[in-house]
C-alpha cells in the first residue's frame, strides 16, 4: 500500500525524529560495548552471570524502544496532528527549543571547561575568576566592569573556600607552581 | 505506638545542638532556592553534597531534607505575592492565593499556607514512623525476583506518572541504568563500559553527574527561560482571621491525607499532590470564595498536600530503596556516599538515623514557619536581585564542589560532560530525571536479576513462578496496555 505524500514544513521530520534518533545512538554505543563482555561465564553451565547480560538487555532495550519511539512520532505526524505538550514541563521545554539561542549554555560550559583547563597551570584562584567571568557572560553581565565584578567574585569565593577547606587538594595561586 | 516511642525519644538526638544548626541551614537554604525561581532544590542538594561529606550522615540527611521541604514554603510565599513559584509545586496554590494577593489579603493567604504546611509536615512525620516501620518489615520477607520486579514497577510508575511522554522516560530510565553499570562489575571484578579510562574503573561520580545534569543544564535552562517581577505588592498584617482558619481546616486535613498517601508512591510529584488535592477540593463546597477567585481551600489544600508528599516521598526510599523523583533520587545519593544503602534493611539497621530524621521534620517544620511567617516580605524582596548575579558564584560553587569531592579533573570533565548531555536533553524537549534514578537503581536492579538467575540456574520463568514478582509484571504489563489505549483512543478522537 503506498504512503500518502506528507508535506511538511522544513526541518518538521528532523525535529520529530531527532530526539528518539539521538537516544538511540546511544544505545548503540553501549550495545557495541556491552558486546565486549561474557553475558554468561561458563555457558551451558548457567553457573555465573557475566558482566554483559544485563548491559545488553539494557543497550537493547534502548535502543529497541528508541525505534519505537521513532516510529510513533512519525505516525503521528502522517496523521497530520502535531505534537501539542501535555504538561508544563512539555511546554516549558518547546518553550525552550523554540524561543532561545545556544549562548549562555555555550558560556556556562565554556566556564567550566575554562576551569579545568587553567586549574593545573594558574591555581584555583584564577581557574575560578576565569570561570565565572565567562559565566557571568552568558549569564548577561557583558560590560566591562560586570565582567570585572563577576572575576572578583569567583575569585573571593575561591580564596575564601581555598583557604579554609581546600589547600592540599588545590593550588591557590598561579606562583605557587614555581 | 513503639515506632512512635522510639520516634519521640530520638528527640534528644535530633536536638543536639549541630543538628539543630544545620536543620535551620537547610531549612533557610530550602527557603531561599524556593522563593527564586531558576534554581530547583533538586540543584541545590547536588550543589551541597560536598559539603555534606564532612558530616555526619545524620546531620547530612537533616539538612539535605529540610531543603526539601524547605523549598515548598519559599515557593508558596512567591507563589501568593507575584504569581512566580519559585518550585513547581507553588504553582497550584498561586491559582487562588495570588488572587488573594491581589485583594489585599497577602498576608492571610502566606499564614494560611504557612499553618496548613506546618500542620502536615506534623501529621506526615507521625505518619511516617507508624507505617515506614512495618513497611520496612514486610520488605524484608521479599525474595531477590519480587525485589527486582519491584524496582522494575517503581521505575515504571516513575516513569508513567512523571511529566513529559512515559516512553522517552522509560528509555533514559534505562540510558542511567547503563550509566550506573560503568566501573568494575560487582560479580567478577572485571571492567565494565570503561573503554580502557582507569578513573572510570571505580564507576562515574554520583556528584559530577548530578550537577551536570540538575546543576549545569537546569542553570542553562533557567537563564534562557528566566523573568523577574518589577513590582512586590504590600503583605500587610499576616495573621488570619477565625473564618479564614476555619474555612482552611478540613481542606488542610484532606490535602494531608491525599498528599502523604500519594507522596508514597514512587513517581509522584509534589506538584501532583497539589494538583490532586485541589482537584479533591472541586467536590466541596468552599465557604468563602469559589475555588479559583481566591477561596482559602486554594491554598490550604494544595499547600498541605505538597509538604505532606514531600516528606512522604522518604517512605519507598528508606523502606523499598526505589528513589520517586529526583530530589530523592539525590538524597539516596548522598545517604550512598555516606556507605548507607536506602532500601530493605536500612531502617532496622539504622534505627537512630531514621528516628532523628523523622524528629527533625517536626523541628524543621517549626522552624520554617519561624522563618517564612514574618519574613515573608524579606524573602519576596530576594527576587530583586537580577539572577545573571548569582550566575558566576553558582558556577565557582559548582566547580570547586566537584572538584573537591576527589580532588580529581577528571571529576571536572565528567560534570562538563554530563552538563552538555543535560543541555542536549533539554533541547531535545527531554527530561534529565530519569537518568538519574535509572543511574541508582540499575545496579541494583541487577545485584537481583543476577542473584535470582544464580538460585534459578539461569531459568528466568522464576520471575513468573514468584508471586510478587508475577504481580509487579502484571502492573507494568497492564499499566502498559492501558497507556497504548489511551493513546490509541487520543488519536482516533482528534
Amino acid at each position: 500500500m503506498p504512503f500518502p505524500k506528507l508535506s511538511l514544513p522544513p526541518g518538521t521530520l528532523t525535529g520529530v525524529l531527532l530526539a528518539p534518533l539521538t537516544i538511540a545512538a546511544f544505545g548503540v554505543v553501549f550495545f557495541v560495548l556491552a558486546q565486549t563482555q561474557p553475558a554468561w561465564i561458563g555457558a551451558g553451565t548457567a553457573q555465573r552471570i557475566g558482566p554483559g547480560l544485563f548491559a545488553q538487555w539494557l543497550s537493547l532495550g534502548i535502543v529497541g524502544l528508541s525505534l519505537i519511539w521513532a516510529a510513533v512520532e512519525l505516525a503521528v505526524l502522517r496523521r497530520g496532528r502535531p505534537a501539542a505538550p501535555t504538561t508544563q514541563a512539555d511546554a516549558d521545554a518547546q518553550h525552550v527549543r523554540l524561543d532561545s539561542g545556544v549562548a549562555p549554555g555555550l558560556a556556562l560550559l565554556t566556564a567550566v571547561c575554562l576551569f579545568a583547563l587553567l586549574l593545573p597551570v594558574a591555581g584555583l584562584v584564577a581557574a575560578c575568576a576565569a570561570a565565572a567571568a565567562v559565566a557571568g557572560w552568558g549569564a548577561g553581565d557583558r560590560g566591562p566592569r560586570a565582567l570585572g565584578l563577576s572575576a572578583l567574585l569567583g575569585m573571593a569565593v575561591a580564596a575564601s573556600i581555598g583557604l579554609t577547606l581546600l589547600p592540599p587538594t588545590a593550588r591557590l595561586w598561579p606562583w605557587s607552581l614555581l | 505506638m513503639a515506632d512512635v516511642a522510639a520516634w519521640l525519644g530520638q528527640f534528644a538526638t535530633a536536638l543536639t545542638l549541630e543538628n539543630v544548626v544545620l536543620c535551620f541551614t537547610g531549612a533557610l537554604i530550602g527557603t531561599f532556592v524556593g522563593v527564586l525561581p531558576g534554581i530547583g532544590p533538586a540543584a541545590t542538594l547536588a550543589l551541597l553534597l560536598p559539603v555534606t561529606f564532612t558530616l555526619e550522615p545524620t546531620g547530612a540527611l537533616i539538612m539535605l531534607a529540610a531543603i526539601y521541604y524547605g523549598a515548598q514554603y519559599g515557593s508558596s510565599t512567591t507563589a501568593i505575592l507575584l504569581n512566580l513559584p519559585g518550585e513547581t509545586s507553588g504553582i497550584v496554590t498561586a491559582l487562588d492565593g495570588h488572587r488573594l494577593a491581589l485583594s489585599g489579603r497577602a498576608g492571610p493567604a502566606i499564614a494560611i499556607a504557612a499553618i496548613s504546611s506546618l500542620f502536615a509536615g506534623l501529621a506526615t512525620a507521625v505518619f511516617i514512623a507508624v507505617a515506614a516501620g512495618p513497611v520496612a518489615q514486610w520488605s524484608l520477607l521479599l525474595s531477590p525476583a519480587g525485589l527486582a520486579g519491584l524496582i522494575a514497577l517503581g521505575l515504571f510508575a516513575a516513569a508513567v506518572i512523571a511529566p513529559g511522554k512515559p516512553l522517552p522516560a522509560v528509555i533514559l530510565i534505562l540510558l542511567g541504568a547503563c550509566l550506573g553499570l560503568v566501573g568494575t562489575d560487582s560479580g567478577g571484578g572485571q571492567p565494565r563500559f570503561t573503554m580502557g579510562i582507569t578513573e572510570l574503573r571505580d564507576g562515574i561520580g554520583f556528584v559530577p553527574l548530578v550537577m551536570g545534569l540538575f546543576g549545569i543544564a537546569e542553570l542553562i535552562r533557567a537563564l534562557e527561560t528566566g523573568s523577574r517581577p518589577d513590582r512586590i505588592p504590600p503583605i500587610g498584617w499576616p495573621w488570619p482571621t477565625r473564618r479564614d482558619l476555619r474555612a482552611s481546616l478540613a481542606p488542610t486535613l484532606r490535602g494531608t491525607a491525599i498528599g502523604a498517601v500519594l507522596g508514597a508512591i514512587p513517581g509522584v510529584s509534589t506538584v501532583m499532590a497539589s494538583l490532586a488535592a485541589r482537584g479533591l477540593e472541586r467536590g466541596f463546597k468552599t465557604p468563602d470564595r469559589p475555588l479559583g477567585e481566591g477561596a482559602i481551600a486554594g491554598v490550604s489544600a494544595p499547600e498541605a498536600a505538597n509538604n505532606a508528599s514531600a516528606q512522604s516521598a522518604l517512605i519507598p526510599l528508606l523502606t523499598l530503596g526505589l528513589p520517586g523523583n529526583p530530589v530523592i533520587a539525590v538524597l539516596a545519593g548522598a545517604l550512598m556516599i555516606h556507605g548507607l544503602a536506602p532500601g530493605p534493611g536500612f531502617i532496622p539497621n539504622n534505627p537512630d538515623l531514621f528516628h532523628a530524621l523523622i524528629a527533625s521534620f517536626v523541628i524543621g517544620n517549626v522552624m520554617l514557619v519561624i522563618l517564612n511567617l514574618p519574613l515573608a516580605a524579606v524573602w519576596a524582596s530576594l527576587l530583586r536581585i537580577p539572577f545573571r548575579k548569582l550566575v558566576p558564584l553558582i558556577v565557582v560553587l559548582s566547580v570547586i564542589g566537584v572538584h573537591s569531592v576527589n580532588s580529581s579533573l577528571f571529576d571536572v570533565w565528567t560534570m562538563l560532560a554530563f552538563g552538555v548531555f543535560g543541555w542536549l536533553l533539554v533541547r531535545l524537549g527531554l527530561q534529565p530525571t530519569p537518568i538519574v534514578l535509572g543511574y541508582i537503581l540499575g545496579p541494583a536492579l541487577e545485584e537481583y536479576l543476577r542473584r535470582t538467575l544464580l538460585f534459578s540456574r539461569g531459568d528466568p520463568t522464576v520471575f513468573l513462578t514468584d508471586p510478587f514478582s508475577l504481580g509487579c509484571l502484571l502492573l507494568i504489563v497492564g499499566g502498559s496496555v492501558a497507556l497504548m489505549l489511551r493513546h490509541f483512543r487520543q488519536s482516533d478522537r482528534s
